[in-house]
Order: structure tokens, then C-alpha cells, then sequence
């Protein structure tokens, strides 16, 4: 299998050339275009309860799509709903935790694990569900806007609507910025504190304040 | 002519170089900035200098604009034009030959040569989530479609599947018809419903996004519109 992301960062699209016997797994919705030949099939992955609960806190899809060729290879090309960036991890035995709506897709050796971000993350008005992703073989992973990766040794600050995945070599926790004032009116509220050894990937841009700055166009 | 794009892929711009007496005829409201030699002129062209109230209408219904502008200049001059959507802008040549069948709301801009008319494209335009009417170019000439996102092209040589609001163009020696993902399970759960399968023999442009699609995304997040 092959594959390149192409169109980055504003509107990456994940290209893959499928071998014979390959298989992609990917989020709902994301498919482009693809040769005739690909075969798909539709499944709830996990419980379905586990599943629902990950459409209603997450906003991912109930159901996943896997892809693959008949006969001879194929190609499939994937874009996540919102424009950004894709990043490619691939993992061998390890794990990577991502904020649950940035799985765009994986082999389908990886498990998908539901992680509960914390009462705390859900004030942060975030939302923040995660999703665990371990094995061996490929995850792409994407966001809106571009991904920052950043190499975080001892603490680091994150806005918790910029949080897209992080390595479980990390840790963090949902604080107030500051003191209350800056909490209240510096337009940042809460923030995540990571601490620990590992590699944070980070956002440019949150959906939530785009519609926010919409709301605030619309005709009343 | 010369006509360079420049910001791609999020955000192009194309800039028309014109030679004396040139000119291009463009979607309304697309002129960014031009040099003062350039003079516009809008109308219901089809065609050149011609044009027709019909065509103009069955434009209207492609979701395009009833009015065309056409830029002249006397002596050099440039015109930068942009479309409304974020995305690319792909520059397509026509010698003449095959014609290439436009979705109806990728048409940004065309030289003088080409002859835009609307199509209805029935119900697999329907289906196929784009606009049910398409534009037919035909001539020689040049002509600059837009996408939602990037732009990227298939030779398609036998068979293709495009998702529905993904197609922005393709040669008139392809045809395409809605069809189902998968099996029933498939087409209802996935996610991906209906898609568009192309057969034939010849090139194929899609977009990487689908603009209604994060409108749709974007929509849900916002408050209800109060009646």
C-alpha cells in the first residue's frame, strides 16, 4: 500500500494506492473518488453503545467504512469534512490518543479505544472525547486548519479546542488560564496543561470559533 | 492571452495577462483588481460578442450568474479574478475538439473562443448532488474552472467512482450515471450514499472538498433561523 497526502495544509486529501489484500479503514463520509473495482463494507465498530456514545460526546460517525480492492489493486482518495491538514503516524505497537473527530482514517488492524477526556474537559465547553488508537500499521489523523507538531519535554499549554492528538506519553489536565479575570475575559478560558515526554500535535484553527464569528453575522 | 494562478490551492487567483484587444468573459463579481486599460462590459454573452437571453436564463438555472463580464484592453493589460468559495483554480485548454461538461457552479472564467451553453443534466445531475443544470464549453480557447479545495484530475480509461459533490469537470467522451456505494447496508450507513460512476475514455477533474457538505457541517453548529 501506498499513499501520499496531497493539497496541504488548507484542503489535504489522503491518496492510497491499494495492493491486492489491502484494506483501509475509514471514517464515514470521507470518501472522494475511487476505482470501480473497491469493495466497501460497513460495520459499528466496537459496541454499539460505545459507538453511539462516541457520535453523541465526539462527533464521530457510528459506522466506519472498510475499503478494499477486488481482483487487483485499486485507489481510493479520502477527505476529512472540514478543510485542514492530514498527518500520517504510523504506529508499530504503540498508541497515539486523538480528540475523537480528527480520525480520518487507519489499517484495520488498529483498535479504536473510546477515552473519556474528564468532567472537566466537558466545562471547558470543548467537548473533548478521545479516542485511543494502538497496533500495528497506519493512522492518518486530521484537523481543521494546519497541525503543529510539537516536542513536549516537562509542561506545555495548549487551548483545549486546538488539542488534535497527542502520544500517551503525555498527560494533561483541563485549568483555568489564569486568575479569574484573565479566565473571563481573556477569551481563553480553560487551556490544557500537558506534562510529560512526547509529541502533541496542536491545530492552527478551532471549527467553534468560526461559528461563533458566524452566529454573529447571521440576520436576526 | 496569459493567465497565471497564483495562491494555489487555498485561496487562487487567476491573473489574465490581455494583449491588445483581448478579452475574457468571466463569472460576475469575480474581478479582483485590473489595470485601468481594461474596460468591462457585462452582458448576456454566450458566445464572443454575441449572446441571448435564453442562454442567459438557462445560466441562472445552472446557479450561475444571468450576467457575464467581459473584460477587454486596449493595449496590455491584466484582470486577476477570484472565485466566491476558497479553493483552486484549474486552467483547461480547448483546442477544439472534445468539449468538457463544467458543474455548474465551477465556471470561473473563459476566452472569447469558447461557447458556454447550459445544460440539464435530468436527474443523474440531481443525484449526482451537484447543480442539475451543467455547462457545455465547446471551441477553441481557454478556460479556468473553480473547486471548493484543491483540484485534482483522473484519466479515467474504462470506469471511476466520484463521490456526489466532488465532480467539477470532465471531457464529453465520459458519462456518468448515480449509482449506489455498496450493498443496501452500505449505501444507507456509510456515509457516502449515492456515487457517480464515469465510464469512457478521457480526463476527469474533481475537488478535493465538498462545499455543501462543510456548509451542511458549519449549518448544523448554528442557531435555527427564527421565521
Amino acid at each position: 500500500m501506498k499513499h501520499e497526502i496531497k493539497h496541504g495544509p488548507s484542503f489535504a486529501s489522503l491518496h492510497v494506492e491499494l495492493d491486492k489484500g489491502d484494506e483501509v479503514r475509514t471514517e464515514a463520509g470521507s470518501m472522494v473518488a475511487m476505482s470501480s473495482n473497491m469493495d466497501i463494507q460497513t460495520k459499528v465498530y466496537g459496541s454499539f453503545l460505545k459507538a453511539l456514545i462516541r457520535k453523541l460526546l465526539g462527533g464521530e460517525s457510528i459506522f466506519q467504512n472498510t475499503y478494499s480492492p477486488k481482483g487487483e489493486g485499486g485507489s481510493l482518495v479520502l477527505s476529512p469534512s472540514v478543510p485542514g491538514q492530514i498527518v500520517h503516524y504510523p504506529l508499530s505497537g504503540s498508541s497515539v490518543v486523538l480528540q475523537a473527530s480528527a480520525f480520518l482514517a487507519s489499517s484495520p488492524q488498529i483498535a479504536l479505544k473510546t477515552k473519556y477526556g474528564g468532567l472537566k474537559s466537558m466545562m471547558s465547553g470543548e467537548g473533548l472525547f478521545l479516542l485511543e488508537a494502538k497496533g500495528t500499521g497506519d493512522l492518518w489523523f486530521n484537523a481543521y486548519g494546519n497541525i503543529v507538531e510539537i516536542e513536549v519535554d516537562g509542561e506545555y499549554v495548549v487551548d483545549t479546542g486546538h488539542i488534535v492528538a497527542f502520544e500517551p506519553g503525555l498527560n494533561f489536565k483541563v485549568k483555568k488560564i489564569g486568575g479569574l479575570k484573565s479566565t473571563l475575559l481573556s477569551g481563553e478560558g480553560f487551556v490544557a496543561r500537558f506534562n510529560g515526554k512526547g509529541k502533541l500535535w496542536i491545530q492552527s484553527r478551532t471549527v467553534g470559533s468560526l461559528v461563533s464569528w458566524l452566529e454573529g453575522l447571521l440576520p436576526h | 492571452m496569459r493567465i497565471e494562478i497564483q495562491h494555489r490551492p487555498s485561496y487562487a487567483v487567476a491573473d489574465v495577462h490581455l494583449g491588445d484587444g483581448e478579452a475574457v468573459i468571466s463569472e460576475g463579481g469575480a474581478m479582483v483588481c485590473m489595470s485601468t486599460n481594461v474596460s468591462v462590459e457585462t452582458s448576456t454573452f454566450s458566445r464572443g460578442g454575441g449572446g441571448g437571453l435564453l442562454k442567459a436564463a438557462k445560466r441562472l438555472l445552472a446557479g450561475e450568474n444571468f450576467f457575464l463580464n467581459k473584460f477587454t484592453a486596449s493595449g496590455d493589460g491584466h484582470v486577476s479574478l477570484a472565485p466566491t468559495l476558497i479553493g483552486d483554480i484549474e486552467h483547461i485548454q480547448l483546442d477544439g475538439g472534445k468539449a468538457v461538461i463544467v458543474q455548474g457552479s465551477s465556471f470561473l472564467a473563459g476566452s472569447t473562443g469558447l461557447d458556454l451553453d447550459t445544460q440539464f443534466a435530468g436527474f443523474k445531475g440531481l443525484f449526482s448532488g451537484e447543480n442539475i443544470f451543467w455547462i457545455k464549453v465547446t471551441g477553441t480557447g481557454d478556460l479556468l474552472v473553480n473547486s471548493f479545495g484543491g483540484v485534482f484530475s483522473v484519466d479515467v480509461d474504462g470506469e471511476y467512482v466520484v463521490d456526489t459533490g466532488h465532480i467539477v469537470a470532465y471531457e464529453e467522451s465520459l458519462e456518468f450515471k448515480p449509482q449506489k456505494v455498496g450493498g443496501w447496508k452500505a449505501t444507507l450507513l456509510s456515509g457516502e450514499g449515492l456515487v457517480c460512476k464515469f465510464t469512457g475514455k478521457g480526463k476527469l477533474w474533481m475537488q478535493t472538498h465538498n462545499a455543501p457538505g462543510f456548509g451542511q457541517f458549519l449549518g448544523a453548529k448554528l442557531p435555527p433561523r427564527e421565521r
